[in-house]
Formats: structure tokens, sequence, C-alpha cells
């Protein structure tokens, strides 16, 4: 979780987050960028996986991105976007938003960010916390990853069957 | 969060894509009468996977899942 934003990417990153923090204020917890780009293994229509945390968010996750997808619309004006653009790669970032409550649950997203998430804002270290207890909670089940052609998939406790019950 | 809560998910969001495949097939829409069992069967898979510890990134369309 301590990776660098690719050098493409900084400006439209900078760009998006400014305007989380102008839709949310301080509602918004943390942003973190994961998958392809966030391992610097993207191409050209690569999206851009964005995982954004703030309080207050409705319960229905369909009005979660509709609640932001102005923030979309307005990227799309900016300049970095235009350069991006320009030079062929694929600008869409797909965000997906949860609550602090929800993080602290560790969803199964979670698990892409742990080891190359690359956090761009995190209010009092919120979400590194999160992250590094569930990267230790892995280490003790002896979680192990795998890469599977362009992806990667987890293997979280090697040698458990049902009905055995594993916790992340 | 614990596999088994888990892979309930992915067997409810496969249910779903039936559930779609026999309205599409119902309307004569054969295209997604094929497609939505397709989805139905990846999500039913990855629920096994989930409930054997193994958890795969939610890759819509996930063709190499079947392969690995």
């Amino acid at each position: 979780m301590d990776g660098k934003v690719p050098a493409g990417y900084r400006r439209l990153l900078d760009e998006y987050v400014s305007l989380l923090l102008d839709h949310f204020g301080r509602r918004l917890i943390s942003v973190c960028l994961f998958g392809s780009v966030a391992r610097g293994e993207d191409d050209v229509e690569s999206d851009v996986d964005v995982l954004v945390v703030a309080e207050g968010l409705p319960e229905d996750a369909g009005l979660r991105t509709r609640e932001t997808n102005w923030i979309h619309l307005k990227l799309r004006e900016t300049e970095a976007y235009r350069l991006l653009r320009a030079s062929g790669r694929n600008c869409l970032i797909s965000d997906v938003f949860f609550t602090p409550e929800e993080v602290e649950r560790h969803p199964p997203v979670l698990l892409d960010m742990v080891e190359d998430g690359v956090i761009l804002y995190d209010k009092n270290g919120f979400l590194r916390n999160v992250l590094e207890g569930l990267s230790e909670k892995l280490r003790r089940m002896g979680a192990r990853r795998i890469k599977a052609g362009k992806g990667r998939y987890w293997i979280l406790k090697p040698g458990a069957e049902p009905p055995e019950v594993v916790e992340i | 969060m614990r596999n088994t809560e888990m892979a309930s998910d992915y067997v409810y969001r496969a249910r779903r894509c039936l559930r779609e495949a026999e309205l599409a097939l119902s309307e004569k829409d054969y295209a997604g009468a094929m497609r939505r069992p397709q989805e139905a069967l990846e999500m039913a898979l990855k629920a096994v996977l989930r409930l054997l510890a193994v958890e795969y990134p939610p890759t819509p369309g996930n063709t190499t899942l079947g392969k690995s």
C-alpha cells in the first residue's frame, strides 16, 4: 500500500481526489487506487480502479454511484483527462464506495489493496490501519496470492474445506 | 467477513442471473438467454471457490476463471 501513482495518471487522480473533497468535504475518509493501474500492469483498455471511503453514504449502491456521477462528468472537462485520452489510455475511473463501518468488516475488494493499493488520501490513517490489520490477519492464516494471467487471486487459508468457516 | 457469507452473496447473484435468463427467454431475447446463464455459472463457480477459501477478483465475464 506504499506504492506510487504511475506518472501518467497522477494529474487525473489529483483532480479526482480534489473533486471528491469538493463533494464530500469532511465526510471523505480515504481514497485508494488499486488493480492493474496501481500495479503498473495497465494496458490501454484498463479501467482505473479506485476505492472511496466516505461517511453518510446511502444504503443503495446505485444511489451511491448516481450521487457522484457529476464528478466523472466534471473530470472529463479537465486538461489532465484530455492529455491522458490523447496518449491513448482509457481514463474511465471505476470507483466503489464504502462507509468506514463497511470497510472495517473487510469486504473482499480490500484483498486487491493489501499488497499493491496506492493510498491517495487517508484521514487520520484510517485505511492504512485497516489494511495493516487485514495484512496481519492474512499472514497468520498463511494466505497466499497467486498470479494467474493478468490478474491475481488469493488462497486465503491453504487446505481449508467446507464446512470450515474462514474469516478475513 | 466470513467466506460463507461471501459465498452466499455469489449464490444470490447467480440466482438473479438465472431469473434474468428466464425472463430473456420468455421475451425471445435469445442472446440474453445465452449470456445470463453463463454469468450465473461464473457466479456459482466463484461461490464454490469462496467456500474453499479461494478469493477471485470480481472481474465481469472472467473468461480465465474456468481455464485456471
